[in-house]
């Protein structure tokens, strides 16, 4: 008995959700041609495992073992449109991590504040499955983005960018990223909602994603200069990054 | 007809309340901010004030300042009146301004005898108004219109009380200073190289049993005497375990104790931008800043070298403390996340990095070659 209240609440709810769709589906639509992600995630480079570093590793020396909270804002333009969307995309970001610096002679913890700054650009193509959720009752759109990194950096002591035998610590990395991620399209909870969104702002779908980044940003592992075969600053990361996306 | 009822017995209150509200006559006089503390005996006052007259005014509206916690009805004994103004000006709203002359305030005055000019003192004065009005007839039982919320003027030559340093972080080439105070609007710090005859904090020392990671209180004989290395005239020179922290309290004991691991936002203190301190010369006042912020940045010292600290509070008025007792520090080197990358091995040497123009070049052709190869399908 409570086995079939289950499966009739679950048909219900599919069903509910399949009639929403439908409800969402006859509508007139706006024209869809762009997206908008708002995310946030943990970003820690991987630049301790860089080669030519050695210990104590310089990262978790000074900042632990904590990632950097890394906001990015993205904007998606879609080329093509037919069995899920095709587009380019830039995203902008923003991290920040704080440490204490340390004494010189000693080695302690000095009274003084040390940062790393970091600002990733993106550039990137991206494709959107969103053929299942514009046509049936499923409200996923899983999704791949590919495209160059680039991330300004730059690194500070007592609030002023800091120097190290006369080499300032500003510079920016090239690399590479692709991502895997899936969308969760909200319009079936509130369908009229969704539909006003559309026609009274122009937005035509929202969603909620999760996505996996996987970037090397390394300048492709070549450059740098240092006699232990370190080729600088590695900004590689390997993270999860959440957040909401507007498409209109 | 019971909810119409229940309606008008809910609203004749309101009514009646706003009744009352917009009949009631009013006084008050006002006086800038910034104008009712000062030290200056040739400051003068503008007072503004405005009555609200409903009904009939019964007399003249009388303006005076005294030395009373209240006002009263009218000037008593020792009171300094102003200018009154008629009963005949006083109808409806009326607003206007009048100068108090500091010299001329009660017991500055010439005719009783007191005269402005003392110094060490912090006097107050209450600025009174009063005027009787009825809304029909006017007799004895008029009532009396008071200034509401009477305008306060102090006149303050007392120093603010004399600061305490209460901690001091060594940075790269500069020092934070944080300071207790009490009726300071703001701290000055003073800094100069330490007399010759001061022990030199040493940045490399190796930290004391007590020198585990916590700030000291300032001004707490029993911190500086659990310290093992403090006062030993021996220890000169190697008694400061990195040149962090400092005890700010007994002057006896400035600069012989040290305590390393406070950390503390260098990036939100005032910076100081004056010249260098030079050595063996007078103290030189190298930062301000409000209590508000707590801390203030002394830059531009040398690392290593001892120097000689102390605040100093001002008032509101002007008035200047006498410097607080003195704090020894030395600025010590630090590293940065760069500096402690690099020496890890690190071969980051900055710049845009731009992308080496071969690897473009091979992704060009690469791409070149594929889209080449799709076409000749």
């Amino acid at each position: 008995m409570t086995r079939t209240s289950l499966l009739l609440t679950f048909a219900s709810v599919v069903a509910f959700s399949g009639i929403a769709s439908a409800e969402a589906l006859s509508r007139q639509e706006t024209p869809k041609t762009a997206a908008f992600e708002f995310k946030l995630g943990g970003y820690k480079p991987l630049m301790d495992d860089a080669p030519g570093l050695t210990d104590p590793k310089p990262y978790q020396t000074t900042f632990g073992a904590g990632a950097m909270l890394l906001l990015e804002l993205e904007t998606d333009y879609q080329l093509w449109q037919k069995i899920g969307s095709l587009g380019v995309g830039f995203s902008i970001g923003y991290a920040e991590k704080y440490g204490a610096a340390l004494v010189t002679k000693t080695g302690q913890p000095a009274g003084e504040r040390t940062s790393l700054k970091v600002l990733p650009l993106h550039l990137m193509g991206v494709y959107r499955f969103d053929y299942a959720a514009l046509n049936y009752i499923l409200p996923l759109v899983p999704y791949v983005k590919a495209g160059l990194v680039y991330t300004p950096w730059w690194m500070e002591k007592g609030g002023h960018v800091e120097y190290f035998e006369g080499v300032r610590a500003v510079g920016g990395r090239w690399g590479y990223s692709g991502t895997l991620g899936l969308s969760l399209m909200l319009d079936f909870l509130e369908p009229r909602l969704a539909r006003d969104f559309d026609s009274d702002m122009g937005v035509n779908h929202s969603y909620f994603f999760a996505e996996y980044v996987h970037e090397n940003v390394n300048n492709f592992g070549l450059g740098g200069s240092s006699a232990t075969g370190s080729t600088g600053l590695d900004l590689s990361s390997r993270r999860w990054m959440f957040g909401l996306t507007l498409e209109y | 007809m019971l909810r119409s009822t229940l309606f008008l017995l809910l609203l004749s209150p309101a009514v009646a309340l706003a009744q009352v509200t917009t009949s009631v006559s009013g006084l008050s006089l006002t006086v800038p901010e910034t104008d009712k503390v000062f030290r200056d005996c040739s400051h003068s006052v503008t007072v503004t004030w405005a009555a609200n007259v409903q009904g009939l005014a019964c007399s003249d509206l009388l303006l005076w300042s005294t030395t009373a916690t209240t006002c009263g009805d009218k000037p008593a004994n020792g009171d300094i009146p102003y200018r009154s103004i008629p009963q005949a000006e006083l109808t409806s709203r009326r607003t206007n301004t009048f100068p108090v002359a500091v010299s001329g305030l009660p017991g500055f005055n010439a005719t009783d005898g007191g005269s402005c000019g003392v110094q060490g003192v912090e006097l107050q004065f209450r600025l009174c108004g009063a005027y009787t009005h009825s809304t029909l007839n006017c007799d004895t039982n008029s009532p009396v219109v008071h200034v509401a919320d009477a305008p306060v003027l102090t006149y303050d030559t007392l120093p603010p009380p004399v600061p305490e340093i209460a901690q001091v972080n060594a940075l790269d080439r500069a020092l934070s200073v944080s300071v207790n105070s009490t009726g300071a609007s703001v701290i000055h710090i003073e800094v100069r190289r330490a007399p010759a005859a001061e022990p030199t904090p040493d940045a490399g020392g190796t930290a004391g049993p007590d020198d585990g990671g916590s700030s000291l209180d300032a001004g707490n004989p029993s911190d500086a005497g659990a310290l093992a290395d403090a006062g030993d005239p021996g220890d000169g020179g190697t008694l400061l375990d990195a040149g962090l922290l400092l005890d700010a309290g007994d002057p006896s004991d400035a600069g012989q104790i040290a305590d390393a691991g406070n950390v503390t936002d260098a990036g939100s203190l005032a910076d100081a931008g004056a010249a260098p301190v030079d050595s063996g010369e007078e103290f030189k006042e190298r930062v301000s800043f409000t209590p508000e912020v707590s801390f203030g940045r002394v830059t531009d010292l040398e690392n290593g070298v001892t120097y000689e600290i102390r605040a100093i509070a001002e008032d509101g008025a002007g008035n200047r403390s006498a410097p607080s007792a003195s704090v020894f520090a030395a600025p010590v080197q630090t590293d940065g996340f760069f500096s402690i990358y690099r020496k890890a091995g690190g071969g980051e040497q900055g710049g845009c990095s731009a992308i080496p123009g071969s690897t473009f070049t091979l992704l060009a052709l690469w791409a070149a070659s594929r889209v080449a190869r799709k076409r000749t399908r």
